[in-house]
């Protein structure tokens, strides 16, 4: 899905990829323990230099790729403990109501929670869980409140709060 | 449109102009006020005077309420749930989030129905029941008459004897029946869907369910029986190998079946002949705690034969794995997904 990317950043991949594709994969060896793993991850790490929006000069190539490969390693096992969470609270909604979801609905859903965890990273727990269960799960302000043991005048600052910080955390991945 | 795609597009609002805090702070503070349902209508006066004052304050208004919208949209059943483990997970600290009484009632109405679930019982009525297994248990109760009952995995039911008849309601699940021969008092099996009558025999019923549709569905090992729709006179007599289903209204035309295959679950074993093995992996769902999820797509064409014991579902599957090719992706011991090897 490479839509012809500017020759700029293509040159430089190709040289990162000449000179630093075996040690990369060493280094991902290492710290997954598994062949098949490493190479995955360091196809991604490429892809992801690949498709980056600017080129940039990169100054040490070798903290460059390791910086990009950690991330990903990051967010794999996010996503991986997002939808195994996700499959088993859904488990007791299904066993009511008798719908398995496909795993394209799976991936579509950990993709959505994925995002929605991307925004409220760094957010403290109070905010965080007060957002959660106002967006999510629609619950009143009282009921957020009660469940929180806090004011509802608080829950308003929590909520409040939750916004401004999606809202730049935004800002800051744009 | 999906919510992460929904998110992008929020993304790409807040691209273009950055605004102060302060304003995204006063904007906030608005949207979460505005959430109240019962807010006096100076408020919202106010709100309208204050959107309308400058440019920014309506472009903030935006960029907030996009979020809030686009939040909202990500909302499905277990997500929360989902969020909420992954960060204390992440965060290393999963006692705290058990010992703080704040969260604690909705955790459990989490764990309640998991609870079920993981102790392989289907329902609390289900305990009620005179005779019931748990999943993955089979059982086989002699009845006072010397009827032999064998109940199959997660079933309940209600025995009702008495000097002019023997009644017996399935419930849950599946029986399987050998009657004692009693001219005098039939022996029927009733579902909410009918009523299998049997004229001296063995057979079994079992109630299917899939999704929001359910029926009951009748198999004859031996001599014959009758099968009546609950809400109809239409019956229809059943022989030796032959298998129907009523849904409450109608009874379909019977198919023919292998009599000893079709019981072989009485003695704990699941006889294939080339069947999907789609067919063959919801069967062992149904003897296994937790979810099995089977990926349809993946699966797709994919046959089976053979004798595949039912008291050991992990074996079964393992024995799958080693001569298909599939993979069972194992979650935690009670999610486990079974897809194509890709």
């Amino acid at each position: 899905m490479f839509h012809s990317p500017p020759s700029a950043i293509r040159l430089e991949t190709e040289a990162l990829y000449r000179d630093h594709h075996r040690w990369l994969l060493g280094w991902l060896r290492l710290r997954l323990g598994c062949p098949e793993r490493a190479a995955d991850f360091a196809h991604d790490t490429f892809y992801r230099v690949l498709t980056r929006p600017q080129p940039s000069r990169v100054g040490r190539p070798r903290a460059f790729l390791t910086r990009i490969a950690t991330r990903l390693m990051i967010d794999d096992s996010r996503r991986a403990r997002l939808e195994r969470a996700w499959l088993e609270a859904h488990a007791a909604f299904m066993e009511e109501h008798g719908a398995a979801p496909s795993p394209e609905e799976i991936a579509e859903l950990v993709d959505t929670l994925e995002a929605v965890a991307r925004l409220l990273d760094g957010l403290p727990d109070k905010p965080r869980r007060a957002f959660l269960m106002s967006r999510l799960d629609g619950m009143p302000q009282a009921d957020i409140a009660r469940a929180l043991g806090v004011t509802v005048s608080m829950v308003k600052k929590y909520l409040a709060q939750a916004l401004v910080h999606c809202h730049l955390a935004l800002r800051e991945s744009a | 449109m999906s919510t992460a795609a929904g998110l992008d597009q929020v993304d790409d609002d807040s691209r273009r102009h950055a605004l102060p805090e302060r304003l995204l702070e006063e904007a906030a503070r608005w949207r979460v006020q505005l959430d109240d349902p019962a807010l006096p209508r100076e408020t919202h006066q106010a709100f309208e005077r204050w959107r309308c004052r400058h440019p920014d304050h309506a472009q903030a208004w935006q960029a907030i309420n996009a979020i809030w919208d686009a939040t909202a949209g990500a909302s499905r059943p277990g997500a929360r749930e989902a969020l909420e483990r992954t960060f204390e997970e992440e965060q290393g600290d999963a006692r705290r989030w058990l010992g703080r009484g704040a969260g604690l009632l909705l955790i459990l109405l989490v764990l309640m129905p998991l609870a079920w679930i993981v102790s392989g019982i289907p329902s609390p009525a289900h305990l009620l029941a005179d005779h019931h297994t748990a999943v993955g248990e089979i059982r086989t109760v002699e009845l006072p008459d010397g009827s032999r009952m064998v109940l199959n995995t997660a079933t309940a039911v209600d025995v009702r004897f008495d000097d002019d008849q023997r009644r017996i309601r399935l419930h849950h699940g599946e029986i399987h029946i050998t009657v004692a021969p009693d001219s005098r008092r039939p022996l029927e099996v009733v579902t909410d869907h009918g009523r299998a009558r049997a004229l001296g025999t063995r057979f079994g019923v079992r109630r299917v369910e899939s999704g929001n549709t359910a029926i009951t569905r009748v198999t004859v090992q031996h001599s014959r029986v009758e099968l009546c729709p609950a809400g109809g006179d239409h019956c229809r007599e059943l022989r030796q190998g032959q298998q129907a289903d009523t849904d409450g209204r109608h009874v379909t035309e019977p198919v023919t079946v292998d009599p000893e295959a079709s019981a072989a679950w009485t003695t704990g074993r699941l006889v294939a002949d080339d069947v999907p093995v789609t067919d063959v992996l919801r069967e062992l769902a149904r003897y296994r705690r937790g979810f099995l999820h089977i990926d349809d797509t993946g699966l797709a064409g994919m046959r089976v034969s053979g004798v595949i014991p039912l008291h050991d579902t992990d074996r079964a599957l393992k024995a799958l794995e080693s001569t298909l090719p599939l993979r069972a992706r194992r979650y935690t011991p009670w999610v486990i997904r079974v897809s194509g090897e890709s």
